[in-house]
């Protein structure tokens, strides 16, 4: 599936400018004082939070769809003339040949949370467009003037990157000429203190892979992508980069601790490279899902190790400690992410990473596998970039990994 | 767009799975809705896994059995560890509405439990730890039009992976603590499965779905639907046509709409 527009909005910015110079100096959209703080005083974490999402006001016509996670959305979707290039297809197309698939975890949760703080009246609140499940389709093929199929996955983090598997099926079946997938999770109450109640919240900022990490940052980000089998020779500045293979699997092993080695991972990652028909060993970097919880980065990395071979020469970073984890987002972030890094040559730093846990570091033993713990702009070496994979997993042991592919090496 | 059903669960007030629906259309019965739902224990699952799940969880993991066990016995060579979809618009508001009130609290204390139980692939997640199963699992929500996206999505599944997919359309009545009108909170709950196949290979004593995209669904009087309510009854006339389909009854074509300007044309053949 070629890639025909993206945009994404994290704690980074808007957009691929402010992320990509993030990466090049290193600093993270982390913090521990943001607006959202105040709503939550007994919790000492740090956020990702997108400033600004709570004044976004929507068009008249969309107003009952009022709630954070669908702000957020429109403030995606006018990023990077998206809404723009999702109007030019339908234009070519018709608005029933162009699809619609997006994840969440929370949907518009936070505006019940209101309702029950007394913050908002009981007589304002529209559940089925802001909290049901899915109305952050609802919103987005109306925001679009999308009337192809369309719905929103829900498997927790792994939620946007299912989205798609459900692309190429509507793809190859032919029932549209275009989709737009994404993913958009958006700070509230319940998540914040629920995963705190797992113990799994860090109350300093998160450390992927580091011997010292105890716990995840929550962030928040909206991304879409635009994806066709055609290429459109209109297009100006055609992206080089294309979705290559996306695999799925379960751990069946518990409702939200991964499995030990990593084994569920494993079955999607292969599944991934075989779609994408290349030996895992051709993969030239993995963004990690590495949310900094002890168990998640021990078993993912366990998974890799046991799949590469001694010769495989691998980059894997967790980009978490730049925007926090994103949820039901982080799929499409941090695919996003790997499309920027395919079309700028570009391997962002594992940020906040002091000392590599030493289990971590035994099970790397036998591979080539490396950590940068700068980013790394290719185009002063003679490495370069063409396949990369991003893993996104969620509780109920949901995992799912994308593979992206640079169509010709420089 | 085919595929051929090969086993069915259902589970509703007064329906306790599909074959005894199967008998009472056959013999002109009406369900009594004024039963409840038969209590129900996930044995597959370990002891204290089976005690963490909710009526939510329970109610889509009993429909999903259903249809496992009689597509195993009719079955009994074919792998049984399918790819799963679990289709509902809410998910557990049970959940959803206590973690809204614990937040609104001075102290606010979620349970643990309580926080993993309410992702909308929890039925998914108990599932594949009950089955031993690692097949890629999924669960959507498409609000009112969960049975025209929920057939499309698994058929096409079935074709994309190359075996049989065992979809779950569940959907239950919002919880009386959520802050929305008494309709919502007083409808009866539904759930229905099907393990579905679009290879075409496997025979069945049930009919072939044909699936077609259409923008113009001619108008026909609604049949009776006791359940209507939730989205995941809207099935019940065509649980009704498959019920009566042998006997030669039912043979003409339903639409379900895919969103609000079209329909998906199902055909039983």
């Amino acid at each position: 599936m070629h890639i025909i527009a993206s945009t994404l909005v994290s704690a980074l910015g808007s957009g691929k400018k402010p992320h990509i110079d993030a990466w090049t100096e290193g600093k993270s959209g982390l913090s521990q004082e943001t607006n959202f703080h105040q709503q939550m005083p007994e919790i000492i974490t740090f956020l990702g939070e997108v400033k600004g999402v709570e004044s976004v006001t929507l068009p008249k016509a969309l107003e009952a769809f009022l709630c954070r996670n669908n702000q957020l959305a429109w403030k995606t979707l006018q990023t990077e003339g998206f809404n723009n290039k999702v109007e030019a297809l339908i234009e070519k197309f018709g608005p029933n040949r162009i699809g619609l698939v997006v994840g969440t975890s929370t949907s518009g949760i936070a505006t019940t949370e209101d309702v029950f703080r007394h913050k908002l009246d009981a007589d304002s609140y529209c559940y089925q467009k802001t909290q049901q499940m899915d109305s952050l389709a609802q919103f987005c093929c109306q925001a679009l003037n999308i009337e192809g199929p369309s719905f929103v996955i829900s498997t927790a983090c792994s939620s946007s990157a299912k989205v798609f598997a459900v692309a190429q099926r509507w793809l190859n079946a032919g029932i549209v000429d275009a989709v737009v997938v994404g993913g958009v999770d958006s700070l509230c109450l319940t998540t914040v203190h629920g995963f705190n109640a797992l113990g799994l919240v860090s109350s300093t900022v998160c450390k992927p892979l580091d011997e010292s990490r105890d716990g995840i940052n929550i962030g928040e980000a909206g991304g879409f992508m635009l994806l066709s089998h055609a290429k459109f020779s209109d297009e100006t500045n055609p992206s080089p980069v294309e979705i290559a293979g996306v695999g799925e699997s379960s751990d069946a092993y518990h409702i939200s601790t991964p499995h030990p080695e990593g084994e569920g991972a494993q079955l999607a990652m292969l599944a991934a490279t075989e779609q994408a028909n290349i030996g895992i060993d051709e993969l030239d970097y993995i963004n990690l899902h590495g949310t900094a919880t002890p168990s998640n980065d021990l078993s993912e990395v366990s998974g890799v190790s046991h799949l590469m071979s001694e010769k495989s020469s691998t980059w894997i970073s967790s980009t978490k400690g730049f925007t926090g984890h994103t949820l039901g987002a982080a799929g499409i972030t941090e695919i996003i992410f790997c499309q920027w890094m395919l079309e700028e040559q570009v391997v962002p730093a594992n940020l906040n990473l002091t000392n590599l846990d030493s289990m971590l570091v035994q099970k790397l033993a036998r591979s080539n596998i490396s950590v940068p713990l700068e980013t790394i702009h290719l185009s002063e070496t003679n490495r370069r970039l063409q396949y990369v994979m991003s893993n996104s997993f969620g509780f109920g042991g949901n995992n799912a990994s994308v593979i992206l592919k640079r169509e010709s090496a420089e | 767009m085919k595929a051929q059903i090969l086993s069915i669960g259902l589970t509703a007030p007064g329906l306790v799975n599909f074959e005894t629906f199967k008998k009472m259309m056959l013999t002109n019965q009406l369900p009594d809705m004024s039963k409840t739902i038969e209590k129900y224990s996930p044995t597959f699952l370990p002891a204290n896994e089976r005690r963490r799940t909710t009526a939510t969880i329970q109610l889509a993991l009993k429909t999903a059995e259903e249809a496992l066990v009689s597509f195993q016995q009719a079955y009994p060579e074919t792998e049984a560890k399918l790819p799963v979809l679990f289709v509902c618009k809410d998910g557990d508001t049970l959940i959803s509405a206590r973690m809204c009130q614990a937040v609104s609290e001075e102290e606010p204390m979620i349970s643990p439990t309580q926080f993993h139980n309410s992702v909308h692939n929890a039925p998914a997640g108990y599932w594949m730890i009950g089955q031993e199963n690692q097949a890629a699992a999924s669960a959507i929500s498409v609000g009112e039009y969960a049975i025209a996206n929920g057939l499309l999505e698994a058929i096409l599944q079935s074709q994309n992976y190359g075996k049989p997919v065992l979809m779950v359309i569940y959907d239950l009545p919002l919880d009386e603590l959520m802050p929305v009108d008494t309709v919502q909170k007083s409808q009866a709950p539904f759930a229905f499965s099907m393990i579905l196949d679009a290879s075409e290979v496997i025979e069945s004593d049930y009919p072939l779905l044909s699936l077609s995209l259409t923008q113009d669904a001619p108008f026909k009087p609604l049949k009776s639907n006791p359940y209507t309510g939730v989205p995941a009854a809207e099935a019940y006339p065509l649980l009704q046509s498959i019920a009566l389909y042998q006997s030669g009854h039912e043979k003409s074509d339903m639409h379900f709409p895919l969103n609000w300007n079209n329909f998906i044309k199902v055909s039983l053949g």
